[in-house]
């Protein structure tokens, strides 16, 4: 019984401490982006004007996104989008409904969505530390269009591949 | 045998306990010392994440027009030796817009006036458009053509009535309702 247990305890600790190598780095970095709700394709249709008036802006808030920024120093959200052939306006803001105590960044102003534009910021400022460092915001999309950029019918819908991305600021 | 494996077990759990302590010593000391990037500093690989969404904008075929007031044309003088004068008005305006290309308004009554009894209609065009005079009937005409990708406010209307001698005097008149369409050209 002894030597069986002198056996297998070597064998177990050893497997405990490999897992323990593997696991706590992992643990110690992880930062996570991803949504909470919506995120999916989305479709903004502008499709109603008053006569006399441009058309009226399309809106869409049904994405929320959340963040973990634990690089150990302060973060920032950043956004940018590939439309090829863009026709029409589109815009966002995130929109960050609560605040802790120690705040969770600096919400910067609403965005204009141009194909090809650098990584602009949408957030910055994340603290590197709880409950900073994680929060939760709803993407505010806006798209326009006035009568001189025509219509879908005669130049095709925009398509945009819109990314966010969370890294040390 | 079984002292050999049990040797083994021993040496291979202090060598995974001495990396795990190495490792984890490494992580931790990493994010406490390691001082923030300078500003613009290109990210290394893996110190980013990156979340994508697919955002169609589509926007439809817009077309809308609206008229500002109704208006009354009375005619009751003539000048001896010619017919009965027309009467004109000017107070009515339409307001438009529209993002599509080559428009036209068309304009007609919902039934015809009196025999001797006639309407006419001048619209001004917007920027690029172009317009004449047109007596409407219930058949619709062209008023305004070469409307592209505009949106225009009081635009003036100017109606002239006309009657000739054959015409039989109406009491308070005949009402008529005027409709303006913009549809492609």
């Amino acid at each position: 019984m002894n030597r069986q247990l002198q056996t297998i305890f070597p064998r177990f600790l050893a497997v405990a401490c490999i897992l323990l190598v593997v696991a706590m780095p992992l643990r110690s970095q992880a930062q996570e982006l991803r949504f909470n709700s919506g995120g999916g394709p989305l479709t903004l249709t502008v499709q109603s004007a008053t006569a006399g008036s441009e058309p009226v802006d399309a809106l869409d808030n049904s994405s929320e996104i959340f963040w973990d920024a634990n690089f150990g120093v302060p973060a920032k959200m950043t956004v940018s989008t590939i439309a090829p052939g863009q026709n029409f306006d589109l815009y966002l803001l995130l929109s960050v409904p609560s605040q802790g105590a120690g705040g969770q960044g600096v919400v910067q102003p609403e965005v204009q969505l141009i194909d090809g534009m650098l990584d602009t910021d949408l957030l910055t400022g994340i603290p590197s530390t709880l409950p900073g460092r994680q929060g939760f915001g709803t993407l505010e999309y806006r798209a326009s269009a006035t009568v001189s950029d025509g219509n879908s019918t005669e130049l095709g819908d925009d398509s945009h591949i819109v990314t966010f991305t969370l890294l040390a600021q | 045998m079984y002292t050999i494996l049990t040797s083994y077990g021993w040496k291979c759990a202090w060598i995974a306990l001495f990396l795990g302590l190495a490792s984890n010593s490494t992580s931790f000391s990493a994010s406490a010392q390691t001082p923030p990037p300078l500003p613009n500093a290109i990210q290394m690989a893996g110190s980013s994440l990156t979340l994508t969404q697919s955002v169609t904008v589509s926007v439809q075929e817009i077309n809308e027009i609206t008229i500002s007031s109704d208006v009354s044309l009375t005619i009751d003088t003539a000048t001896p030796g010619t017919g009965p004068d027309a009467a004109n008005d000017a107070s009515a305006s339409f307001n438009l817009t529209t993002n599509g290309t080559n428009k036209k308004i068309v304009g007609a009554l919902d039934s015809n006036f009196s025999s001797g009894i006639s309407l006419k209609a001048l619209l001004v065009a917007p920027t690029g458009g172009s317009s004449s005079e047109q007596t409407l009937s219930n058949v619709a005409v062209d008023l305004v053509n070469g409307i592209t990708r505009t949106t225009a406010t009081n635009l003036s209307i100017t109606y002239t009535a006309e009657a000739t001698i054959n015409a039989a005097p109406n009491g308070s008149g005949e009402s008529r309702t005027v409709t303006l369409t913009l549809m492609d050209n």
